[in-house]
C-alpha cells in the first residue's frame, strides 16, 4: 500500500460494516396500507401533481409531472388518492413537505411489484431522443444521492461528444449495502440498463467500477456482461469517497474533471448501478420509478437487511418489517454515515433517493466533544478536492464567508472526510454546509438590494421627468396668462 | 431520542488530540527511560519537578481563562515538557527545570490563547530562555553514570567520555579529529541531554511515522536538509567537520526530526510545505552547528522555521482537484 | 553649540506643526468622501427605517459614527457585512438565532381596496395595481421598508419572511463546546 499509486487524492478508510447487511436476500415488503409520495424527491423544483384528492389511480400511474427540468413522479401502488398536503419528511432539518397521500387498495397488482409478469416491450424506440423520452417519462432520478434526473442528464449527452460512460457500483459510503444487493440479485437488469445507456448516450464502451470490498456483486456483474465487448468490469480499492463522480472519472478513466466543468466535458457519463436497472425495467417493460432497495443497518438494529419497498413507504413500517430495534438508536441516519443526515421523526417516507437509514448504536458514535484545532494537517490530506478544511473552517467561523470561497468552498463534495479524521472532532462539514447555504443567500439579497437600487433610479428619474413636464406646462400657462389671454378649458381640467 | 442536529459524518475514525499526545508520549518513552538509568535520580527530579510544575502551570492558566482551549490532561502539556526536559542537560537543577516548563506553558502556549494557537514550539522557546539565562548550567554535561551496574558493557562504554559533548568538543577545538566510538554514540550514552538516544528516538519515530501520528515527510526531509551539506561540508574539510554519521548521531537532530519539527501547530499543514519546512530546519541546524556561536542548533533552528511556517503554509497550497496543472 | 542641538528640535517641531496646519486648512476636503461611497451603496428608498428622513441623512450620520453599519433593513445582511467593511466598523455579532430575518409585505386581499396609494408611494415599484383593483406585491423586489405600510388605509399589509429565507432549512454554524 505504501508504494502503490493511489487512484484518487486524500480520502480516508472508514471500517465497512457491510457484513451487517449484505447476507442476507433483499426483502421484497407487501405493500402498506398508506404511502406518502413526496412532490419534491429530485434534484430541481417539485413536480406538479395531475390528480387530485379522491382520484383512483392504477399501479404506475403518473401522479406528478416533472417541471423546469425536474422528474415524473408515479404511483407505486393502485389505489386513491386521499389529499395532497403537507407531510413531515426525511429531510435535513426534519422540515415538512407537500406529499400525495395515497390509500392502497388491498389487492396490489403484482405487475408492478415484481418479476416476471411485466409487459414485454421490443423496440419501442426508434432513435436516441426517444430512448431518453422513456428515461424521462418513468422518472428516473439518480439513485447514488444527487437524485439529479437521468433524462435531464442524457439529454445534455446529445450535443456532446461521450466517448465512455462510467457505471458506480462503488457503493464507498459505510453500511450501505443496497446497491451491493442490486448487483449481486439484478445483474442482468443492471448490464440490461447499461446496454440501454450506451445507446442514449452515444458512448463506445462502458466500464462498471465496484469496489474491491463486494467481490460477489464484481463476479456477478463480469458473468452477465459476458457477451458484451463493450462492457468491462474494474474492481477498485476501498477507498473512501471512491463513489463521488469526480473521485469515480479520476480513478477510472485518470482524468480530472476541471473546475466549472461537468464530466460529460470530459467525454465521460457517469450513472449509478441502481439507476441502470431502473432503467433496464422502464425500457424494457414501461416500469416506471416506483420501487427501490434500501439498506436498514446499524448495531441497535435487530435484522439489519436491504429491503425493496414502494416509495413512499414510512421508515417505521420499514423498521418494523426488520424486526425492530434491539438496543436504543442513539442516531438515526438517512443516508450512508458519512454524508447522511440524522431525522428524529420516523413516520417521513422514503424517497427516490433514500438508498439507507441506519439505526446507530451509541457505542458506533464518534465522541461529540470537540477541541481546538492543532493544526495536524490531516484533513489537508484527506481532502480528495485537495482543499485546505482548517484554513476554510477558521475562516468560516471567524465569518469570512468570502476568504472561504477564495480557498475553494464550492468545490467541497461535502463527504466528510476531513471531519472523519479530524482528532478535535471539530464539525468541519458543518462549517461548509452552513457557510454554502449562507453565501447562497447572501448572493440573493445582494441581487435583490441592486434589482431595489436599479429601480428606485428609474423611479426617481421617471418622478423627476414628470416634474420636470409638469412644470415646464405650468411655465407655459403663466406665459399665455401674462399675454392676457385665458387658457382654453380643458388645460385646467387637466389639472385637477 | 436522538437529537436532530447533528452533522455529518455519523462515524469517526477515532484519533483524537488526547491519542495523538498519548502516542508521541510513547514514542518518547524508550529514550526517556534510558536517559533516566544513565543519569540517574537527579535526571529523575528534574522530570518530575518539571512536570509538577509546568502542569500546576497549565492548570492555574486555565483557571484564569473563561473558555480554556484544550484541557489539563489532554497531553499537549505533558509532551511539552517531556520534550523540553529532553533537551536539558541531566543534572540540570531542579527548580530551574520546572522554571523552565513554567516557562514552557505560559510563555510558549498559553500568552496565545492555549492549545493549538502558538506559533513557536513551546518547548525549544522555554529551552532557549534557559540557554540564555543560564548558560552555565545549561552547558554542564556530566558524564552517564548508569544506576544499575546491571550492564557492564554499557559501563565501560560510559567510561569512555568525558566533560564534554561531541559536537561540543568540535566547536571548542575546532577539529573533528576527536576521539569517536559510534556506538556508544549511536545508543546515546555519552554526555548529551537527558533524551539524546539517537537509535530510541529514531525507533519512537518510526513507530509514530507508521502509527501516522507523525508526518515522515518532515522528519525526513529534516535528516536530508541537515546531513546532505553535512555530507558535502565533510568531503571538503575532513578535518573540521563532523562524519555525516557522527552528526546524525549527536547532539539533538534526532529529536528534532522527529518530535519537535513534528509539532502539528508550529510546522504547516500542506504536505509540501511540510518538505520545506522540515529542509529548513535541517539547513539552519547544520549551519548553526557549523558557524553558530553554539554548538548545538536545533532549538533556534525550529523557532525560526516556526516563525516562517505560515508563511511556508501559504505559499505551499497544493493544486486542487479540476484546476489547471 | 548645546544650545543649538537643544533649540534645533523644537524649531523642527514646531515648522511641521505650521505646515500640517496650513495644510489642515488649504487641503481640507469639504465633504467627507466615505459618505459618497456610503450612498453608493444605500438602496435609497428614502423609506426612513433607520430613524433618519433619508438616505442621505443616513449615510451621514454613518459616517459620523452615529450609526451601526446595520442600520438598514432593506439592504440586510449583505448591505450591513460591505458597509462594515467600509466604515472599518464591526458588526454586533448578533448570535444566530436571534437574527431578524429581512422582511417583505403582502397585501390582504380582502382589505386592499384599490386605492394605489401604496403603488404610488413604494420608492421600488414594487407594488403593482390598477385603480380599484386588488394590488399585488412583488416580493423578489420588496424591501420591506414599509412605506406602503404607512399609507394603506385599510391596513391591507403585513409583513412575512422573504421568500429567499423560506426556501427550507439550512445549516446553522456550528457553535463550539
Amino acid at each position: 500500500m505504501l508504494f502503490s499509486k493511489k487512484l484518487i487524492k486524500g480520502g480516508v478508510h472508514p471500517v465497512g460494516q457491510k457484513q451487517l447487511s449484505n447476507n442476507s436476500d433483499i426483502l421484497r415488503l407487501p405493500p402498506p396500507k398508506r404511502l406518502f409520495i413526496a412532490l419534491k424527491q429530485h434534484s430541481g423544483a417539485p413536480a406538479k401533481p395531475v390528480v387530485k384528492a379522491g382520484d383512483k389511480v392504477n399501479a404506475g400511474q403518473l401522479l406528478a409531472t416533472g417541471q423546469g427540468g425536474s422528474a415524473n413522479i408515479h404511483a407505486p401502488q393502485s389505489g386513491t388518492v386521499e389529499k395532497i398536503a403537507e407531510h413531515s419528511a426525511a429531510i435535513p432539518g426534519g422540515g415538512k413537505q407537500s406529499m400525495i397521500h395515497l390509500l392502497c387498495d388491498a389487492q396490489p397488482e403484482s405487475k408492478y411489484m415484481l418479476p416476471p409478469d411485466y409487459v414485454k416491450l421490443d423496440n419501442n424506440y426508434q432513435s436516441r431522443e426517444q430512448l431518453i423520452d422513456i428515461i424521462a417519462d418513468a422518472g428516473i432520478v439518480g439513485m447514488g444521492g444527487a437524485v439529479f434526473p437521468a433524462a435531464t442528464k442524457l439529454r445534455s449527452t446529445l450535443n456532446k461528444d461521450v466517448d465512455t460512460l462510467l457505471i458506480n457500483g462503488c457503493e464507498c459510503e459505510p453500511y450501505l449495502t443496497c446497491d451491493d444487493l442490486v448487483m449481486q440479485e439484478q445483474c442482468v437488469q443492471v448490464v440490461g440498463g447499461i446496454r440501454y445507456l450506451l445507446e442514449a448516450c452515444g458512448a463506445k464502451k462502458a466500464i462498471i467500477g465496484v469496489e474491491d470490498n463486494k467481490p460477489l456483486a464484481a463476479q456477478s456483474l463480469i458473468d452477465a456482461c459476458s457477451e458484451d465487448d463493450n462492457i468491462e468490469v474494474r474492481t477498485l480499492p476501498t477507498h473512501y469517497p471512491m463513489g463521488s463522480a469526480k473521485q469515480f472519472i479520476q480513478a477510472l478513466c485518470k482524468v480530472e474533471v476541471p473546475k466549472g466543468k461537468r464530466s460529460t466535458d470530459v467525454g465521460v457519463f457517469v450513472q449509478n448501478v441502481a439507476t441502470c436497472a431502473a432503467i433496464y425495467y422502464a425500457v424494457r417493460f414501461a416500469r416506471p420509478m416506483t420501487h427501490r432497495v434500501v439498506t436498514l443497518s446499524g448495531a441497535a438494529l435487530e435484522k439489519p437487511m436491504n429491503i425493496e419497498a414502494p416509495i413512499g413507504t414510512l421508515i417505521s413500517e420499514l423498521l418494523a418489517s426488520c424486526g425492530g430495534l434491539k438496543a436504543d438508536a442513539a442516531r438515526i441516519v438517512v443516508g450512508g454515515p458519512m454524508m447522511g443526515h440524522t431525522i428524529t421523526n420516523m413516520n417521513t417516507p422514503i424517497m427516490k433517493g433514500t438508498s439507507g437509514i441506519l439505526f446507530l448504536h451509541e457505542d458506533e458514535l464518534p465522541e461529540q466533544k470537540s477541541s481546538p484545532c492543532v493544526s495536524c494537517g490531516r484533513c489537508v490530506a484527506a481532502c480528495p478536492m485537495g482543499l485546505l478544511p482548517n484554513a476554510m473552517a477558521e475562516l468560516v467561523a471567524n465569518d469570512d464567508l468570502e476568504g472561504a470561497a477564495e480557498q475553494g468552498l464550492s468545490a467541497c463534495l461535502m463527504c466528510g472526510s476531513c471531519a472523519f479524521i479530524c482528532p478535535a472532532s471539530l464539525p468541519l462539514t458543518q462549517y461548509f454546509s452552513y457557510a454554502t447555504g449562507e453565501i447562497k443567500r447572501q448572493k440573493q439579497m445582494e441581487q435583490k438590494a441592486q434589482l431595489a437600487r436599479r429601480l428606485n433610479q428609474q423611479r426617481t428619474a421617471r418622478l423627476e421627468k414628470e416634474a420636470a413636464k409638469k412644470a415646464a406646462a405650468k411655465a407655459a400657462k403663466k406665459a399665455a396668462r401674462a399675454a392676457g389671454k385665458r387658457a382654453p378649458r380643458k388645460t385646467t381640467k387637466q389639472e385637477v | 431520542m436522538p437529537t436532530l442536529l447533528l452533522s455529518a459524518p455519523h462515524i469517526h475514525s477515532g484519533m483524537t488530540v488526547n491519542r495523538l499526545m498519548r502516542q508521541v508520549i510513547i514514542g518518547l518513552f524508550p529514550a526517556l527511560l534510558l536517559g533516566l538509568y544513565l543519569f540517574g535520580e537527579q535526571a529523575l527530579v528534574l522530570v518530575m519537578a518539571s512536570l509538577a510544575a509546568g502542569l500546576l502551570t497549565e492548570w492555574l492558566c486555565q483557571k484564569c481563562q473563561d473558555k480554556p482551549l484544550g484541557s489539563l490532561l489532554d497531553g499537549s502539556a505533558i509532551v511539552t515538557i517531556l520534550l523540553l526536559v529532553m533537551s536539558l542537560p541531566p543534572h540540570f537543577p531542579w527548580y530551574l527545570g520546572a522554571l523552565g516548563a513554567a516557562i514552557a506553558v505560559i510563555l510558549g502556549k498559553q500568552v496565545y490563547g492555549g492549545l493549538g494557537q502558538n506559533l513557536f514550539n513551546p518547548a525549544m522557546l522555554a529551552r532557549v530562555v534557559l540557554l540564555i539565562s543560564f548558560p552555565v548550567e545549561m552547558t554542564s554535561w556530566p558524564s552517564p553514570v548508569p544506576v544499575l551496574p546491571a550492564l557492564p558493557g554499557l559501563n565501560d562504554l560510559a567510561d569512555a567520555f568525558t566533560g564534554a559533548t561531541t559536537l561540543g568538543a568540535v566547536m571548542e577545538t575546532g577539529s573533528s579529529i576527536i576521539e569517536l566510538q559510534l556506538l556508544p554514540l549511536l545508543f546515546g550514552i555519552s554526555p548529551g541531554s537527558l533524551g539524546e538516544s539517537p537509535l530510541l528516538l529514531l525507533l519512537g519515530g518510526i513507530w509514530m511515522s507508521y502509527k501516522k501520528v507523525i508526518d515522515w515527510r518532515i522528519s525526513v526531509s529534516l535528516i536530508i536538509g541537515c546531513i546532505v551539506p553535512a555530507t558535502l561540508a565533510w568531503w571538503i574539510t575532513p578535518e573540521t567537520i563532523l562524519s555525516p554519521l557522527a552528526q546524525l548521531s549527536s547532539g539533538g537532530l534526532m529529536l528534532a526530526a522527529f518530535f519537535i519539527a513534528t509539532d502539528p501547530v508550529t510546522s504547516p499543514t500542506t504536505p509540501k510545505g511540510r518538505i520545506w519546512y522540515g529542509l529548513g530546519c535541517g539547513l539552519l541546524i547544520f549551519l548553526i552547528r557549523i558557524f553558530g556561536a553554539y554548538p548545538e542548533g536545533v532549538a533556534f533552528a525550529i523557532l525560526l522555521m516556526n516563525a516562517v511556517s505560515p508563511l511556508i503554509e501559504s505559499t505551499s497550497k497544493h493544486r486542487a482537484y479540476g484546476e489547471s496543472k | 553649540m548645546d544650545i543649538i542641538n537643544i533649540l534645533s528640535i523644537p524649531l523642527l517641531a514646531t515648522v511641521m506643526g505650521i505646515a500640517l496646519s496650513l495644510a489642515a486648512r488649504f487641503f481640507a476636503v469639504e465633504q467627507d468622501p466615505v459618505v459618497d461611497n456610503i450612498m453608493e451603496l444605500l438602496p435609497n428608498g428614502q423609506c426612513g427605517q433607520c430613524g433618519l428622513p433619508g438616505c442621505a441623512q443616513a449615510a451621514i450620520a454613518m459616517s459620523e459614527g452615529k450609526l451601526g453599519p446595520d442600520c438598514c433593513p432593506p439592504g440586510g445582511q449583505a448591505l450591513a457585512e460591505k458597509l462594515s467593511k467600509l466604515l472599518n466598523v464591526p458588526l454586533e455579532s448578533n448570535s444566530s438565532q436571534e437574527k431578524q430575518l429581512p422582511q417583505v409585505v403582502e397585501i390582504n386581499p380582502e382589505l386592499c381596496d384599490g386605492c394605489t396609494r401604496c403603488a404610488k408611494k413604494c420608492p421600488f415599484d414594487a407594488i403593482i395595481g390598477a385603480n380599484k383593483q386588488l394590488h399585488g406585491v412583488l416580493s423578489d423586489v420588496c424591501t420591506g421598508c414599509g412605506m406602503c405600510v404607512s399609507v394603506c388605509p385599510q391596513d391591507a399589509f403585513a409583513y412575512k419572511t422573504d421568500p429567499i429565507f423560506n426556501d427550507g432549512w439550512a445549516w446553522p454554524k456550528p457553535e463550539l463546546s
